[in-house]
């Protein structure tokens, strides 16, 4: 870990170090995630940014062994405040799921069981408070989703998935993760499936319960914007590798890796107006099977030196709390 | 959900309307002079002629058809050309009798093949997974005659645990049952395959969507999201299937009448056509149009009355 994140005076809650998954299959081993080392100061919201395909999903699936070692490679460490989470049998991991760690997902649409009421799946979650009432459960439902900003909460328990818009059900999600009141939660694109105003609220909302209940959260997203709206730190995957992290201010004014530069470049909220061209990157993401030594980003980066095709660059510190994995970046 | 049940009630009505009508068509322009096989080889054709009149043969057909319906209301369904005897009667004899075989048949299949579906699908392409989807195709490909006849081979002749005919003495329930067994073991058969092996597949399909993933998240119990999550959703087309299948066994169930000398629908349609018959075929076949159609519809009811947005929405 060369990023100077650590040097947060509180224990890490989530600490990733040389994280890599591969997939065995007939072509050979296609790599998804490739020694990414990350940490979640607690209270704190990283952010993880990439393209579709870079990773994302599968970096976070591993790393609350949710990804089958029967069916992928997985090397490197996950520890959950100083327990590893990659060595958990299923039960051990089971206790940790909705109570210490929780997650809402992209599509709120199909996140809830179609066939059963709010109550009931607000219920079925609290099935580890054995001595508590039925009433107090629900309670406790009716005040969490009061919380998340549901209007009448008590006659809605009774309401089924389907007669909730898309971001009243990203609500019910967020209410369901947090009646657990977990330490960190994990939210994978929560908003990308919203319309644009819904997917403002949920970030205000998030931002209110992260402090109401000093949740640290990892943030997944592919947009920039909203990575800047809400998140303390980021870090940019790039097919696999992370390739710049750090505190988001830092990231987003004084960007060292060019792919964090052409992916800024490349945001519609910040372009100037009137552009006949949106700005690409040219050439593609490398595949996972074809990863071509030294630097991950040189075929499609306006900098490359031979340097760059020979060494694989490492993340290096360019100031503070902020590292980039690229030979041009001026360190420190 | 009340104007969801009166719709598809008018159309199961109307199922039952056009299945009749078509029935009735089908026997108007088949070749042959009933009157001819009513009265025998020795009648003189006055008296062919006499009867014919009798029966309203002579008049149009929509005549006929009208007579038909408005006779069918009144619950006369004609009288057993042999016997005299009213069909209605028959019916109403012999019906209850299959439709008890086949609820039986089908209930214990669904009662071992829903369970063996749910298993397969936790256990999925394991060991135990496999050997029972080898027996479930095994169980779909053997003949339900053949299963009848080791059946009968196996518990009733060489065992001797079990009866091998008739459907035991009126009045005494316990014999009734133990005559039950052997041939609702032989219809239901093949159907704890079936069941089986779409109960796994919907399962598995229900176990792959997002909101089980996101139960999955909240470390909720393996056995409760499969039993409880999963089960709830992927039971609809099983339900779906078991009305059509009801009505299914109405009519196969005709063979283990015959081989386990039953009384009920198929040993007297057998006998109906075998005597060319036509009031006491015409009776039976329309008793089970009627009670297939009543299955189908409250199979549709059913999974109506599960999914909430059909239940909540009408």
């Amino acid at each position: 870990m060369s990023s100077k994140m650590e040097m947060e005076k509180n224990a890490p809650v989530l600490e990733i170090n040389n994280l890599s998954v591969g997939f065995n299959g007939a072509r050979g081993q296609a790599i998804a995630v490739k020694d990414v080392s990350l940490t979640v100061p607690p209270g704190k919201v990283v952010g993880i940014v990439g393209e579709s395909g870079s990773g994302k999903t599968t970096l976070i699936s591993a790393a609350l062994g949710l990804i089958s070692r029967q069916t992928a490679e997985i090397t490197g460490k996950v520890k959950f405040e100083g327990r590893d989470i990659l060595n958990m049998s299923e039960r051990e991991l089971r206790a940790i799921r909705g109570t210490d760690i929780a997650m809402i997902f992209q599509d709120p649409m199909t996140a809830l069981n179609p066939s059963m009421s709010i109550g009931t799946l607000m219920t079925d979650i609290q099935y580890r408070d054995r001595g508590v009432s039925m009433t107090e459960k629900r309670r406790k439902a009716v005040e969490m989703l009061r919380h998340v900003g549901i209007p009448d909460p008590e006659s809605r328990l009774t309401q089924y998935p389907h007669e909730f818009s898309g971001g009243m059900r990203q609500r019910i999600c967020i209410a369901m993760a947090l009646l657990g009141q977990p330490r960190l939660l994990i939210a994978d694109e929560p908003t990308t499936a919203l319309d644009v105003t819904m997917e403002a609220q949920i970030i205000h909302l998030l931002r209110k319960l992260q402090r109401d209940f000093h949740t640290s959260i990892v943030f997944v997203s592919h947009n920039l914007g909203i990575i800047a709206e809400i998140c303390d730190y980021v870090a940019v995957l790039y097919a696999g590798c992370l390739v710049e992290q750090g505190e988001v201010d830092h990231i987003f004014h004084n960007p060292q890796h060019p792919y964090t530069k052409a992916l800024l470049a490349c945001d519609p909220a910040l372009l100037p107006e009137q552009v006949t061209d949106f700005p690409a990157i040219p050439g593609e993401v490398p595949g996972p099977f074809d990863r071509p030594t030294g630097c991950i980003f040189q075929a499609r980066c306006n900098l490359a030196a031979d340097i760059c095709r020979q060494v694989s660059p490492p993340l290096r510190p360019v100031e503070a709390n902020h590292a980039a994995a690229c030979h041009m970046a001026k360190g420190i | 959900m009340w104007l969801y049940a009166l719709q598809r009630f008018g159309m199961a009505l109307l199922v039952c309307v056009l299945s009749v009508t078509v029935l009735f068509c089908i026997a108007y322009v088949i070749p042959g002079d009933p009157t001819a096989i009513a009265l025998g080889p020795r009648a003189t054709p006055a008296m062919r002629e006499a009867l014919r009149i009798r029966m309203g043969l002579g008049e149009p057909i929509y005549i006929q058809l009208y007579h038909f319906f408005s006779s069918l209301l009144r619950g006369d369904l004609g009288v057993d050309v042999w016997s005299n005897r009213p069909v209605i009667d028959i019916v109403k004899e012999t019906l209850p009798k299959t439709m008890i075989l086949a609820v039986t048949g089908l209930g214990w299949a669904a009662a071992l093949g829903i369970p063996l579906g749910c298993y397969s699908a936790i256990r999925r392409n394991k060991l135990d997974d496999r050997i029972i989807g080898i027996f479930s195709i095994a169980m779909i490909s053997t003949p339900s005659f053949l299963t009848a006849i080791y059946a009968l081979l196996v518990f009733a002749v060489t065992l001797n645990w079990l009866p091998a005919i008739g459907a035991g003495e009126p009045g005494n329930f316990g014999d009734q049952v133990v005559h039950l067994i052997l041939p609702a073991f032989a219809i239901g058969f093949a159907w704890v395959g079936y069941l089986s092996r779409l109960v796994r597949a919907t399962m598995l399909e229900v176990l792959n969507e997002t909101h089980i993933r996101f139960s999955r998240a909240f470390g909720l119990p393996e056995w409760k999201i499969t039993l409880k999550y999963a089960l709830k959703i992927a039971v609809l087309p099983t339900i779906t299937l078991l009305g059509m299948a009801y009505g299914g066994l109405l009519s196969s169930a005709v063979f283990a009448e015959i081989i386990f000398n039953r009384p009920g629908v198929g040993q007297s349609a057998l006998a109906a056509v075998n005597t060319r018959n036509y009031p006491v075929m015409m009776g039976l076949t329309l008793s089970t149009i009627f009670v297939f159609t009543m299955c189908t519809l409250i199979a549709d009811l059913l999974v109506a009355a599960l999914d909430p947005k059909i239940r909540k929405g009408l």
